[in-house]
């Protein structure tokens, strides 16, 4: 992140989860910008008070308690967070939304930069830091996130190559700089294409990583979706009926796939029998040992989990908001739950036994996350394998479908310019 | 071809410690000991050696990327025997005052090993012997487990990584030998260690490994953990789910009476700096074979390597097949 002035612009798909991604990634002291209608939930307020978040008012929610004039006030307030050299962060999207592609965007960003440049005599040198904020699955608990990191661009040069520039057109500038970073489609029917065909490219039919030991590759699969998408949209000019009969296959064998409920990653499972073996003494060892560590950190959290669950629920209309909804509710739901537990432990237990409490607490609530997840996909492969075990005809006809898919892909991608499917930007996930 | 580029780090730290022990027999000849110790330490130079004279002769087989880990391993053990005894036999002095007196200063002036006679009842005593004795199968399932389950690349970092923390312990072992509090203070203690089964199966274990010997540093700890760091970056749930148990296992040590608390502490820093080290020698090792055409690992594996890490994040980078 550059030092002196800087402001973020970033896409927006995941509700008040978004603004917490760069908060907590960027190792920097960030100012965010929120809808002043956030404000009407008083815990909303008291956390945007806290943060220093500048309210913005939309039109759209005229009838709601927004007063747009105000905005001028709040531009104000960005530059001269600015002007100290601070780092303003605005969705210029304005709302959050699970559309295929971005939002026309508001003006209010690149009004700041440009006031900041031509009003305020661009003091230290405002940069400007495109972010696409990416969620592997936003509505489902545990999914994961990247940010990434667009090239910063000097808003003094911007406007001195671009000296009859307005707005509108630092807008669009902002826009393509972010398209570049996230990942829009087309339509439903390009997103599905790509990204299943992305699951049989990441599985490099190779038997699969023994579970538990694969590290995070989530910005490793969102670029190659990138790749994937790219080298689609450009030989689908040329390459139609080769795209349209790959784009069936592929469709064919996720059906065939889901149908059977196997992971596309599984299809090339061995089947040696040592390889059984101790696929089953990894799993079994863990899943015995930590079936206390387990069993107690699901007891002591059952409670609250349930009760966020029940918040989300409700309160959630759509996928967008969900995170949100159990992400705030968790920042109080579970510690009042922790305040309460301990303060019982504390009053009955032996002093020794309150601290061992008291550290075991935390420790088992994510034990018991990443045991039930160990313990989910181990069940998988177990029965992938078993699947397999009785139809290995299944399994051949799998692995060799799989593999022409691979082949024709990697076909297709011969027909490219090896820089044309390169994501640009630099990625942190 | 440099003979560098042959030898495995691992091979090499083992080859280092044979030597030491080797060279210490040799200038302290003449005890009846030491020279069948110098002689049990050849036989191990030798066997080690001819298996890394094979693997080199047949670095491209398949076999040698699981035989090196048992064979490492077997050797590692029984090192663990010869050197503790060697280091006993061998030096006339024993460090266990020197030690005892590091403790006692640590703890502004309190002896831990008689504070805690207070709280060693026969019911504790029983707890703690049990974590004691969980060391042994802990330590052997996560070698099979990680030498035979873990991917080829992560599986050379375990392995190296854990061969250095038990060779750099050895020197330890060679040059400072003492008997632990148990044995130093046997006649000063108020409170007799008493306990059940679990108790008189971990006496019988050390009576059977050589006794009081290899007290300083504590591979008890550094050896847990090593394999409990290690997996906390490599599986993450496996790390968590013996971290516990290592914790016991280093107050099992000192509850016990087999080892001072610096001794905790040296293991501590060995097996830290060997998680950081271990990886940076064998990722430098496997980078410089990659680079100079050989197979990046030995056993035929990694012909390709799609990524060898450079700044140490990826433990697990992909392993293309050689065609």
């Amino acid at each position: 992140m550059p030092a002196g002035p800087l402001l973020l612009v970033s896409n927006h798909t995941n509700a008040l989860v978004d603004p917490l991604i760069p908060l907590i990634a960027l190792k920097r002291r960030l100012t965010l910008t929120g809808k002043n209608v956030l404000n009407k939930n008083p815990l909303l307020a008291l956390l945007n008070w806290g943060l220093g978040t500048i309210p913005f008012h939309r039109r759209e929610d005229i009838g709601q308690g927004a007063d747009p004039r105000q905005n001028v006030q709040s531009m104000r307030r960005c530059r001269e967070i600015l002007a100290r050299g601070g780092a303003v962060c605005v969705f210029p999207e304005g709302i959050s939304h699970s559309d295929l592609k971005m939002r026309p965007f508001h003006v209010g960003a690149s009004r700041i930069a440009l006031d900041f440049v031509h009003k305020d005599g661009n003091p230290g040198n405002l940069q400007i830091v495109p972010l696409g904020l990416l969620y592997t699955a936003k509505g489902e608990f545990r999914s994961e996130a990247c940010v990434r990191i667009g090239q910063p661009f000097d808003a003094g040069h911007w406007v001195a190559a671009h000296p009859e520039a307005n707005q509108e057109e630092l807008t669009q500038e902002f826009r393509r700089r972010i398209e570049a970073l996230t990942i829009s489609y087309e339509n439903r029917r390009e997103m599905l294409i790509v990204n299943w065909a992305n699951d049989i490219v990441a599985s490099e039919a190779q038997m699969p990583q023994p579970l538990g030991s694969t590290p995070s590759r989530t910005m490793e699969s969102f670029n190659r979706l990138a790749r994937l998408q790219a080298g689609y949209r450009t030989l689908l000019a040329d390459h139609a009926a080769d795209i349209a009969a790959l784009s069936e296959r592929v469709r064919r064998y996720r059906a065939e796939l889901k149908h059977r409920g196997i992971n596309p990653a599984e299809v090339f499972l061995p089947m040696h029998p040592l390889r059984a073996i101790l696929f089953l003494t990894r799993e079994l060892e863990l899943i015995l040992i930590g079936a206390p560590l387990a069993f107690f950190g699901i007891i002591n959290h059952l409670l609250p989990y349930l009760i966020v669950r029940q918040v989300a629920g409700r309160l959630s209309s759509d996928k967008d908001h969900w995170a949100t909804n159990v992400v705030y509710p968790s920042l109080i739901i579970f510690p009042l739950f922790y305040a309460i537990q301990l303060a019982v432990a504390w009053l009955l237990l032996p002093v020794m036994w309150a601290a061992v409490y008291t550290i075991a607490l935390p420790y088992t609530g994510y034990y018991a996350l990443l045991y039930q997840e160990r313990v989910g996909s181990a069940w998988r492969r177990a029965r992938t394998f078993v699947y397999f075990l009785f139809r290995p005809q299944t399994q051949q006809w799998l692995v060799a479908e799989g593999q022409e898919i691979l082949a024709g892909i990697q076909e297709l991608a011969g027909h490219l310019e090896p820089e044309s499917a390169a994501p640009p930007g630099k990625e942190r996930p | 071809m440099r003979l560098s580029l042959q030898l495995h780090p691992a091979d090499r730290a083992i080859f280092a410690i044979l030597a030491l022990a080797v060279a210490l027999s040799v200038v302290a000849g003449g005890r009846p000991e030491v020279r069948s110790l110098l002689l049990a330490h050849l036989v191990l130079l030798a066997g080690y050696g001819l298996f890394v004279l094979a693997a080199v002769r047949w670095s491209r087989a398949g076999w040698v990327a699981y035989v090196r880990p048992l064979a490492a391993m077997w050797t590692i053990f029984t090192l663990y025997y010869t050197a503790g005894r060697l280091g006993m036999a061998a030096m006339p002095y024993r460090a266990d005052a020197s030690l005892a007196r590091i403790d006692t200063w640590m703890f502004a002036g309190i002896n831990p090993t008689f504070f805690i006679q207070r709280w060693q009842t026969p019911a504790r005593v029983e707890l703690f012997a049990f974590f004691y004795g969980l060391f042994i199968p802990y330590v052997n399932l996560s070698l099979v487990l990680g030498a035979l389950g873990r991917p080829p690349l992560e599986r050379d970092q375990f392995l190296t990584g854990w061969v250095f923390t038990y060779c750099i312990s050895y020197v330890g072992y060679l040059f400072l030998p003492c008997q632990g509090p148990g044995g130093f203070f046997a006649g000063s203690y108020s409170v007799p260690l008493q306990g059940g089964f679990f108790f008189a199966l971990v006496v019988t274990a050390v009576a059977h490994s050589g006794g009081l010997i290899g007290v300083f540093p504590s591979l008890h700890g550094g050896s847990s953990l090593y394999l409990c760091l290690f997996d906390l970056k490599t599986n993450r749930l496996r790390g968590l789910t013996y971290l516990p148990i290592v914790v016991m296992i280093y107050g099992a040590t000192i509850f016990l009476r087999y080892h001072y608390v610096i001794d905790l502490v040296a293991g501590t820093i060995i097996a830290v700096s060997c998680t950081h080290w271990g990886r940076w020698a064998f990722l430098r090792w496997a980078r410089a074979r990659r680079d100079a055409g050989l197979p990046a690992l030995p056993g035929g594996e990694g012909d390709v390597l799609s990524d060898i890490p450079a700044d140490g994040r990826d433990y697990t980078a992909a392993v293309l097949p050689a065609n």
